[in-house]
């Protein structure tokens, strides 16, 4: 069930994880290696954003922090029986490009019900090929490849529910504040906390595969802070829980319910809980497109998903574009 | 028609906003409409169907489709837009483009993404030849049922 990158040395940083001083003998017995490959291997773990290796002379090494790296059965031990049976296999990534783009590469067959997370990932995607960085085993990047018998234009609502019940899970969890950004962009006052992006190919006419990309910021970070062009905020900010395995967990089981809900009942069942917690409704919005921007007040989501504005007294829809708030002096 | 597929039809329409629905298969045809108005209420008039199944629907005026105002189409294979968004001819701006005009192309083959509400649809061709013109300039919004592509 596990994958690995070859150049991060998961067994050696699991059996530091505890963030107590472990002698490099002992650590070279337990992972079958010699002491001078596990002295090159810290080097190659200290190098990774958020990781701090320190090495004490006579006590051994000792992780600054310690760390939950993610683990296929733990994530799978969340998932309801129904769902369990909707998945075909739970990847757990070392590092990687990013798990939209490993999902996408997989042959047609893997697309069906399988996950991908990774502890790290170093060009995750945000829409149009925007960078999405995070920390060593810091936040929660992953994917879900699944297959709808439905025409490519039957899921053109997938993205605004999939963040409705991102939201659900992560308030059951108890976090507090968290509101919505159409499309799917889950926010709070002080930057994002977690995008979306689903990428769905296919016939026209159907089946279609939709790869469900989220990226959600766990725990303060500075290398996010400093590599994204826009303020972030996270989990653990919120009074949420930040066990990696169990928000995994939840998240994936909920993913894989709403994939099976969707082909049933659309978009309609998650339309409530989305405009109940739209942060942007009633306020002045810029929608730009790569061509042109429009300004107007954001009415609400339409049914259909599209975001109504309001633009000098005509309300159209719209289906495309990134919003933002526009101040009032602007 | 298969009831199972009359069936999958009506699941097809509760699920999306349109409001009717008429499939034509050789001499057989099957239309299936909703008479509440759930999706009229509220609707602004521009409002497009971007849920409206790439088949050919009945003209409704649910779906106020792309009218053909380019009379330039040459002849051949037109791919159209299955739906509403934005038109992109690459998979990122510092990539290059899927297809190039006078390329050859199998079915299967990605022409295209349209995204819509931050899904990124790849837009394959359904069937083999060559790209005679590309109609849309990349980063334009495109309607449902809009030509995208003509392959001869």
């Amino acid at each position: 069930m596990t994958t690995q990158s070859p150049s991060v040395n998961l067994t050696l940083l699991r059996l530091l994880a505890d963030a107590q001083f472990h002698s490099g003998e002992w650590l070279a017995q337990q992972s079958g290696r010699t002491r001078s490959a596990i002295w090159k291997q810290i080097q190659t773990l200290n190098a990774l954003p958020g990781i701090q290796i320190d090495a004490v002379t006579g006590r051994g090494y000792r992780l600054h922090e310690p760390l939950t790296l993610l683990d296929a059965d733990k994530i799978l031990s969340y998932l309801q029986d129904d769902n369990r049976h909707r998945l075909t296999q739970c990847h757990v990534l070392a590092a990687t490009t990013s798990t939209n783009a490993i999902a996408a590469d997989q042959p047609p067959d893997l697309l069906r019900g399988n996950a991908w997370f990774a502890e790290y990932q170093t060009a995750g995607r945000g829409r149009r090929g925007r960078q999405w960085l995070g920390g060593f085993a810091q936040n929660l990047p992953f994917s879900l490849a699944y297959q709808f018998d439905l025409p490519m234009a039957q899921l053109t609502g997938l993205s605004i529910a999939v963040s409705t019940v991102i939201l659900q899970i992560l308030h059951q969890q108890g976090a507090q504040c968290i509101g919505l950004k159409w499309p799917n962009d889950l926010i709070t006052e002080n930057g994002k906390l977690a995008g979306i992006l689903v990428e769905v190919n296919g016939e026209t006419t159907g089946p279609s595969t939709a790869i469900i990309g989220v990226g959600l910021n766990l725990k303060a970070d500075s290398t996010i802070t400093n590599s994204v062009d826009q303020p972030t905020t996270y989990l653990q900010a919120l009074g949420g829980g930040t066990e990696r395995n169990q928000i995994a967990g939840l998240l994936l089981d909920g993913l894989l319910q709403l994939c099976a809900d969707y082909p049933r009942h659309g978009l309609q069942p998650y339309l409530p809980v989305w405009r109940q917690y739209d942060q942007y409704r009633g306020k002045p919005v810029a929608l730009i497109g790569p061509n042109q921007t429009l300004c107007g007040i954001q009415i609400g989501l339409a049914d259909d998903g599209g975001i109504q504005l309001d633009i000098d007294g005509e309300i159209k829809t719209y289906y495309s574009g990134e919003l933002s708030l526009r101040l009032a002096m602007s | 028609m298969d009831i199972r597929k009359v069936k999958k039809l009506i699941e097809l329409l509760e699920a999306s906003d349109v409001a009717e629905l008429e499939i034509h298969e050789g001499e057989e045809s099957v239309r299936i409409s909703r008479h509440s108005a759930v999706s009229a209420v509220g609707m602004p008039v521009s409002a497009v169907q971007p849920a409206a199944a790439p088949v050919d629907a009945a003209p409704s005026a649910a779906a106020p489709a792309y009218t053909e105002d380019k009379p330039a189409i040459p002849d051949g294979h037109a791919i159209t837009s299955p739906m509403v968004g934005t038109f992109y001819r690459a998979p990122s701006p510092t990539s290059s483009p899927f297809v190039e005009v006078g390329q050859q192309v199998a079915a299967g083959d990605t022409l295209c993404i349209i995204e819509a509400m931050k899904i990124l649809n790849q837009i394959e061709s359904d069937k083999a030849g060559k790209i005679k013109e590309i109609l849309v300039d990349n980063g334009k919004p495109v309607e449902f049922n809009q030509p995208l592509f003509v392959i001869g």
